[in-house]
């Protein structure tokens, strides 16, 4: 004959599912903090195919300051290898921020600037070149893009995803450009953490209704 | 009877009474009336619940519409709240209905609903802030909110989901990412397992199972040379190498004692899944590649690989001496009870000697010079194993076995009628022979089904 099972602890159960609120509300509570309390920047995206936003679902973003030149923003002699953590001091600009130095130390923000967090994709240290007609892909019109730097660092600073509800995004369906360049304004906390807080077009937001 | 039959019964009953004396008219009425009165009220009582559960049904899906309408336009931290709100209104309705014993089913209904919305909850906080992370991880976190549910509410519908969820994560790192992810074994194994053995769930464990030997042919494959026939070849010594291990393991846990290859009811399948990935391994080591690889190089370019490979060697070979380590035991077992007089599984032994013999042309065919005999040995072994499963089902009355079985059989017999190894004579041969062969099997079953029949109503026959 099977046995009854023991029915299970209210205390216990209400314990688990409080651990599970709690994992939801550290998951929106840090980013809410940064978002509330976080100096706003104005950062430039690299462009973006205006039908990636309609697709739905995540659209990546790439910053101006996604790629910089080690050369010239770190202190002489730094290395940095895939995946290391490090601070990049960003100072206001007119009207995007611009980095201004890339170190493993945190650094001392002065008036209009902030120390924000990121991690290293790549560094790769590349001997100037020429831009090739060849090189530039067919659909991208306008100017050619700038020559990459001697020494190309790549970040992410966790900014780089912006969602997008699927089927929505008409008001950038009907653009004639090929591509869009949207602003980002960017929360950063005093931990250095970053938030998306709104995308910019034509310095009007982007909403998604 | 229905209620609406009931009374139509007593109103039946009633008018015969008065027709037979047995009650006046006036009491025949006042009976009526008050039965009556007490219909009316039951059936009110049902049009309210049945209207008040329709409500909450439209309130439930008017509310989900309106969030989802709105979704953009509400504040983030009240779409947090609302997620929140749902996934705890879920969880504490689902326990309290099911501790009630009133509505069990009901509630566990609603404690699964809440571990789905926990999950919904990651994704949907990861959208409203537009969070970068791996995504896997948030399976990981949904797995570990569903097994810390399971564990804590008793759910066996969430032991099922976190076992799912944990296997879907190492799917995603291993493929999109190529990782190795070494934890997922250790958690399959360490929390994934107890937990669906404590709940006495043989679906939550079969995810686990089924999953560790899956995990490591993907490691193994993406770190091997890398063409079809290597990769086959990998997928089924890996395959064997767990299933005789899951075999080996269930014969450590039951050789003393009755039934090691059913064992308890509602337990950790070892035995039928140790079959099923023993007999898949076998049946993908079957395959001769006539056209590409015919007496070619496929151990040729694997064995030195593996030879140079320290992690694939470490993989395969804690694999196969957990397996020899469960045959020892089962064997040392399986003799003391045997000369203590002890009950003992007599299926054990022949059983044992099996995964043995797997273990052993699993490791003699991987070297060089066996390409040649692997396919013709390992459709002999096949065919025999599949004659030993069903025999070892009918032996210990366990159906899936036998359902197991029949169902190798019938794909080997579907493959090899299609396999180009074998030319047209030797597959004839080969099914002629096979068939007779049967045949007297199949009698000898027959005759002792028979026999089986006759004594299944005897009390002394171990269920």
């Amino acid at each position: 004959m099977a046995t009854a099972r023991p029915a299970p602890r209210r205390a216990t159960f209400y314990l688990a599912v409080a651990l599970q609120a709690l994992f939801l509300l550290t998951m929106a509570g840090f980013h809410l903090f940064t978002l509330r309390t976080g100096e706003r920047v104005l950062l430039k995206t690299q462009p973006v195919d205006p039908r990636d936003l309609f697709r739905g679902d995540y659209v990546r973003l790439s910053y101006e300051i996604s790629e910089l030149d080690a050369a010239k923003l770190a202190p002489p002699g730094a290395s940095f290898q895939r995946g290391d953590a490090v601070w990049v001091l960003l100072e206001r600009g007119q009207p995007h921020w611009q980095a201004v130095r890339v170190s493993t130390e945190r650094p001392v923000p002065a008036a209009d600037q902030v120390a924000v967090r990121a991690r290293v994709r790549y560094h790769h240290t590349l001997a100037p070149r020429e831009e090739r007609p060849a090189d530039r892909a067919p659909d991208r019109p306008g100017p050619p893009p700038p020559p990459r730097p001697a020494a190309a660092l790549g970040l992410a600073y966790g900014i780089e995803s912006f969602f997008v509800p699927e089927g929505q995004g008409r008001a950038l369906e009907n653009r004639p450009d090929r591509r869009i360049n949207l602003e980002v304004e960017a929360a950063v906390d005093r931990f250095g953490n970053a938030a998306i807080a709104r995308v910019l077009l034509d310095g009007q937001e982007v909403r998604f209704e | 009877m229905t209620a609406a039959g009931q009374q139509r019964w007593l109103e039946a009953e009633i008018a015969a009474w008065e027709a037979e004396g047995l009650i006046s008219g006036e009491q025949a009425r006042a009976l009526l009336a008050r039965y009556r009165a007490r219909r009316d009220a039951g059936q009110h009582g049902r049009l309210v619940g049945t209207l008040a559960v329709l409500g909450a049904v439209l309130v439930g899906v008017g509310v989900i519409l309106f969030f989802a309408a709105n979704w953009e336009r509400i504040p983030k931290f009240v779409r947090v709240a609302a997620i929140l709100a749902a996934m705890t209104a879920s969880y504490a309705g689902g326990f309290e209905l099911s501790a009630g014993r009133r509505y069990p089913r009901a509630g566990r209904a609603l404690i699964l609903l809440g571990a789905l919305l926990f999950g919904a909850g990651i994704w949907l906080i990861a959208q409203i802030f537009h969070l970068e992370a791996h995504y896997p991880n948030g399976l990981l976190y949904w797995a570990g909110g569903a097994l810390l549910t399971a564990l804590a509410a008793r759910s066996t519908p969430a032991a099922i989901l976190g076992a799912v969820l944990l296997g879907a994560w190492t799917l995603f790192e291993q493929a999109d990412f190529g990782r190795p992810n070494l934890a997922y074994p250790a958690l399959a194994a360490l929390v994934a397992l107890p937990i669906a053995h404590r709940q006495r769930s043989p679906v939550a464990a079969a995810f686990s199972l089924a999953g560790m030997p899956i995990w490591a042919a993907a490691n193994l494959l993406r770190w091997s040379p890398g063409d079809e026939e290597t990769g086959m070849l990998l997928a089924g010594v890996t395959a064997l190498c767990f299933g005789c291990a899951y075999l080996a393991l269930a014969l450590w846990r039951g050789a003393a004692t009755a039934s090691a290859l059913t064992g308890p009811r509602g337990a950790v399948p070892w035995p039928l899944a140790g079959a099923t990935f023993a007999l898949a391994g076998a049946y993908l080591l079957t395959f001769g590649w006539r056209e590409t690889r015919w007496m070619g190089n496929v151990t040729a370019d694997l064995w030195p690989w593996l030879r140079a490979s320290a992690p694939a060697l470490l993989l395969l070979g804690t694999v196969a001496a957990i397996a020899v380590t469960g045959l020892a035991v089962a064997h040392v077992r399986f003799w003391r009870a045997r000369s203590a007089g002890e009950a003992h599984d007599a299926t054990a032994p022949w059983l044992a000697g099996a995964v043995a013999l797997l273990l052993l042309s699993a490791a003699a065919l991987l070297f060089p010079g066996a390409d040649a005999y692997r396919p013709i040995a390992f459709n002999l072994i096949l065919f025999l194993a599949v004659i030993g499963t069903v025999a070892a089902g009918y032996r210990s009355r366990a159906a899936g076995w036998i359902n197991l079985g029949l169902l190798v059989f019938a794909v080997d017999v579907v493959t090899r009628y299609f396999d180009l190894f074998w030319s047209l004579l030797d597959r004839s041969a080969f099914f002629i022979g096979a068939g007779l062969l049967l045949l007297v099997a199949g009698g000898l079953l027959e005759r002792g089904r028979r026999r089986l029949l006759a004594g299944l109503n005897d009390p002394g026959v171990e269920t």
